[in-house]
């Protein structure tokens, strides 16, 4: 591989890195009925996930429901108790972490502090015994894909918290594992860096199609990078699907609760159909046996209208390109509405809402 | 082949399945990079051995029956059956010199160092480095140096307290200071006692009142610990009691020892258990509260 | 370490208060550590008479003199060296406990024990075992029939130090490392083994590297401490100068050294020139040590 003269763009990094397996294409990751117990406590209650050549997935949950034990499972870092989990179809269970072909980013502190970035990049491949100048060449491209080119002879303590997680991805990536697996690496950055670094790790997944797990517990993380999100608790995926269909297709209330705000409404259910406030509404997800329940409604599913219910407005939030208002009916409950930020409102004004009546989840009293 | 990599499925009816044998998966433990059971066992036992076989002997000593062997009572019995023979004598003076010693010494330094040591972290921060290496100093200045120095001081102390062994105390708090530096200043640190002081101040507390009601109380942990280490270290000080001919529980030993090894060795011995206690002990006060934190 | 900004009001309440409050500390320190520590080295510069001189620290240039700083050394240095690399084995052999369990509270006990407290008693458990009358001397003798004091008395001469010295070495050593080796991120492990490392190549290229400046550190506290100790050695040796303890207690009891009064005044110096070089050091060292562990 020739090594390039003029400073090379991330893009033309990574497509140089990536000249090297051109037509690669990601494993596939099959984890079936896993499940780990300590004692008595058990973290995975048969945990199956199948994951596609390429594709990211997002392990979203609230913490203590397992995500990062079935990623640690994967890795190799955490031995199971039961289940079967495959690479590319092989299995993989029975090996040790260092002979599974696995890329893995932590949450902090994992670069080796006494190593440069360079040396800590080159680090992986020294194990797989890759001659000096190869390995000195490709590990400097991998650190200017993640936009550190000048970077590399700095210490894991001269460098901020954003730079020392590309560093991390670059050695996880530069030894082209089968699959890339990241332990809610952003968790720890501040919110600029985070959107910075989520951006670039989507790019670079995407470039190199390399099947990739996300663990994280921010939802808004988990739908702006997935191909496909997984919302789990007590040990299980709940719910598995594009961040679009968790959205909008929510099949349970945890989930819809959990991804994305929802104001909870209390509403009669007859029949499959929701009233609230003179409104039907269609029921998502698994049915609920009819009486009274709560429903769930998107604050893009409230709206302003001219004649409506009457309410009163008591916050207004400005979010850039909407906003949120938080209006209070006259029965004393509150909701968020969220609508266009040309639309302002002040607090203590009247106003008057409705419902779209999209399809709404539900929860029992 | 998956079939036999597979790690077996548990019987799903088994709520309380028991643990599933291992012998068929390869035992990796994902990032264990400590030692073996085997080299475990095999280091600790030799260390167990090496440190253990001088305490066994000197165990064993003590119930020797004369130089042909035989396991005998009669030291022990000479000892606490009261006979205050010529052995006994000297001891019982330096133990009590010691325990006298250790409360002095633990007295004085309490009430030396800790109004200093909540002063400056109040009122003069910037002063906490040089307070700091004031107090590890002793760790720097061999006790056997300070020693040759200590002599001409005691002289005075000694026309003005007399020239019992127990003003040795006033050398002993000096010696125990970086320990006892140490653990109240974490002590300090943990319970952010600038914030608590200011707290304490904004709701009018006086000065006297926020020293007994809200800062000594959230020290007890490192004045506690303190005075443990203090007494440890008083009751095996041999150098300045030795240096300047005073009577202590080591330099009682030494001088018993030649006479009477048996009863020496015996409350050697006794000493060394004691110590042993003691430290155990503070230990578990310091887990304790940190386990009834969380 | 944050300290917030103190509010005006309580500087201002105490104006110059808070100096004064430092005069019971400072006083005492004054009296019992900078005085005797001066006096100490001062008496090295002075005649019997008071005069000043230079005699007696030319005295240290003595060939006896310089011999006994040698003996010193090299015996700090060999039990600092033995101290380290047996000390850190036992440490590695205790990765992975409980950090408030029991057991780790009982190494600490047991540790703490050893290195403060057991002077006077260690050289008792050493002849208690070694000693022309120990437990082993006797068994070797009856047994196999080997006598270890054929070739002399050498448990009560230096090289019969080296035991009972590595007996508070090796402890120290597991009180100073063990917290640096369980300071090690497991996340190094873990991506030591994610990205292909074994147990070996994670301690040759990741541990013991990180480890250096803490290794270093504990070399240099281990030849400090062993330099100043005084107890053990006066217990087993009662008479002789082998090492500058020793022969500050053989000044100080006006035995005749060379002629020279105030000799002890002059090893003083000697000695606390030595430890300041030696602990400066090791203060380095363990800055550096602490800058990787943030």
């Amino acid at each position: 591989m020739t090594a390039p003269n003029t400073t090379m763009t991330a893009t033309e990094a990574v497509g140089a890195v990536n000249a090297v397996r051109p037509d690669a294409e990601g494993a596939t990751v099959e984890m079936i009925d896993v499940v780990k117990d300590y004692g008595n406590a058990r973290a995975l209650s048969g945990f199956t996930l199948s994951m596609q050549p390429g594709e990211l997935v997002a392990l979203l949950g609230p913490s203590g429901c397992g995500k990062t034990t079935a990623l640690r499972a994967l890795a190799g870092l955490t031995p199971i108790t039961s289940g079967t989990m495959r690479v590319d179809g092989e299995a993989v269970a029975h090996l040790p972490t260092n002979k599974r072909d696995v890329g893995m980013v932590f949450q902090s502190y994992s670069l080796f502090p006494h190593m440069t970035a360079q040396d800590n990049v080159e680090y992986g491949l020294r194990m797989r015994k890759v001659p000096k100048a190869e390995r000195r060449e490709r590990a400097a491209e991998m650190l200017a894909s993640v936009g550190l080119d000048e970077l590399g002879h700095r210490y894991a303590h001269e460098l901020s918290g954003g730079q020392q997680q590309r560093v991390a991805l670059a050695r996880a990536l530069v030894t082209r594992p089968s699959v890339l697996l990241l332990d809610e690496p952003l968790s720890a950055l501040d919110a600029k860096v985070r959107v910075e670094l989520r951006e670039l790790i989507r790019l670079i997944q995407t470039e190199l199609r390399i099947t990739t797990l996300f663990v994280t517990h921010d939802q808004e993380e988990a739908l702006a990078m997935a191909d496909r999100v997984a919302v789990m608790s007590n040990g299980v995926i709940r719910q598995i699907g594009t961040p679009e269909d968790l959205y909008s297709r929510p099949t349970s209330a945890f989930v819809a609760d959990f991804v994305g705000l929802s104001n909870p409404v209390p509403a009669t259910l007859t029949g499959g159909t929701i009233t609230a406030y003179g409104t039907t509404f269609e029921l998502l997800g698994d049915p609920l046996p009819d009486g009274p329940v709560v429903a769930l409604v998107r604050p893009e599913d409230v709206t302003f209208t001219e004649d409506g219910i009457p309410a009163t407005v008591i916050t207004s939030s400005f979010l850039g390109s909407l906003r949120r208002t938080i209006v209070r009916l006259d029965d004393a409950s509150v909701l968020t509405v969220q609508h266009d930020a040309s639309d302002v409102r002040f607090a203590g004004a009247r106003a008057n809402i409705a419902f779209t009546g999209r399809p709404v989840s539900a929860r029992k009293v | 082949m998956t079939a036999l990599t597979d790690i077996p499925r548990a019987t799903p009816e088994a709520q309380d399945a028991p643990r599933l044998p291992r012998r068929g998966a390869v035992r990796h433990r994902g990032a264990d990079v400590g030692p073996s059971r085997t080299t475990r066992v095999v280091v600790l036992l030799i260390t167990a051995l090496f440190l253990g076989l001088p305490l066994f002997a000197l165990g064993a000593f003590t119930v020797r029956g004369g130089l042909k062997g035989g396991v005998t009572l009669s030291h022990w019995h000479d000892l606490f059956g009261g006979e205050l023979g010529a052995s006994s004598g000297p001891l019982w003076t330096g133990l009590q010199n010691s325990l006298l010693l250790s409360v002095v010494t633990v007295v004085v330094m309490l009430a030396l160092l800790v109004p200093t040591m909540i002063l400056v972290r109040l009122h003069m921060p910037r002063l906490e480095k040089t307070l700091e290496f004031v107090c590890l100093l002793p760790l720097t200045i061999p006790t056997v140096a300070l020693v040759v120095g200590l002599a001409p001081v005691f002289s005075v102390v000694a026309r003005i307290f007399g020239s019992g062994s127990w003003t040795l105390a006033f050398a002993y708090v000096i010696v125990t200071l970086p320990y006892s530096y140490r653990a109240i200043q974490a002590n300090l640190v943990a319970v952010d006692v600038v914030t608590l002081a200011e707290a304490a101040r904004s709701l009018g507390a006086s000065w006297t009142a926020t020293m007994r009601d809200v800062l000594l109380p959230n020290l007890r942990r490192g004045m506690l610990a303190a005075s443990f280490i203090s007494i440890a270290v008083v009751l095996g000080e041999f150098t300045i009691a030795s240096l300047l001919s005073r009577t202590n529980l080591q330099t009682a030993l030494v001088l018993v020892s030649k006479r009477d090894p048996y009863v020496s060795n015996i409350v050697v011995l006794m000493s060394l258990l004691f110590a042993l206690v003691l430290l155990f002990a503070l230990g578990r006060v310091g887990t304790q509260s940190r386990r009834s934190r969380s | 370490m944050v300290t917030s900004g103190l509010p005006l009001s309580t500087k201002a309440k105490i104006p110059g208060g808070a100096a004064l409050g430092l005069l019971p500390f400072g006083a005492y320190v004054a009296i019992f550590l900078a005085i005797p520590t001066l006096l100490a080295v001062g008496t090295g510069f002075r005649t019997k008479s008071g005069g000043f001189t230079l005699d007696t620290i030319k005295a240290l240039g003595d060939p006896v003199v310089l011999g006994t700083f040698w003996s010193s050394a090299w015996l700090s240095a060999l039990t600092a060296v033995l101290g380290v690399t047996f000390g850190a084995i036992i440490c590695y052999a205790l990765i992975g406990m409980r950090p408030d369990g029991t057991f780790r509270n009982a190494i600490n006990a047991i540790s703490g024990v050893l290195a403060q407290f057991a002077g006077v008693p260690l050289a008792f458990a050493y002849i208690a075992a070694l000693g022309l009358n120990g437990m082993v001397t006797l068994f070797l003798k009856d047994t196999w029939g080997i006598n270890i004091y054929s070739g002399g008395t050498w448990l009560y001469q230096m090289p019969g130090l080296v035991l009972p010295y590595m007996a508070f070495q090796i402890p120290l050593m597991v009180i100073v490392f063990l917290p640096a080796l369980e300071a090690l991120k497991p996340q190094w492990a873990e991506a030591n083994a994610t990205l292909g490392g074994t147990r070996f190549t994670y301690w040759t290229r990741v541990g013991l590297p990180v480890l250096v400046p803490s290794l270093i550190g504990s070399l240099l506290l281990l030849f400090a401490n062993a330099f100043s100790a005084y107890a053990t050695a006066a217990a087993l040796i009662s008479q002789g100068s082998q090492i500058v303890p020793l022969q500050i207690r053989a000044a100080l009891s006006s035995e005749t050294v060379l002629g020279h009064e105030n000799l002890a005044g002059a090893l003083a110096l000697g000695m606390i020139l030595t430890m300041v070089v030696v602990m400066s050091l090791y203060s380095l060292a363990d800055r550096r040590s602490t800058k990787w562990r943030r």
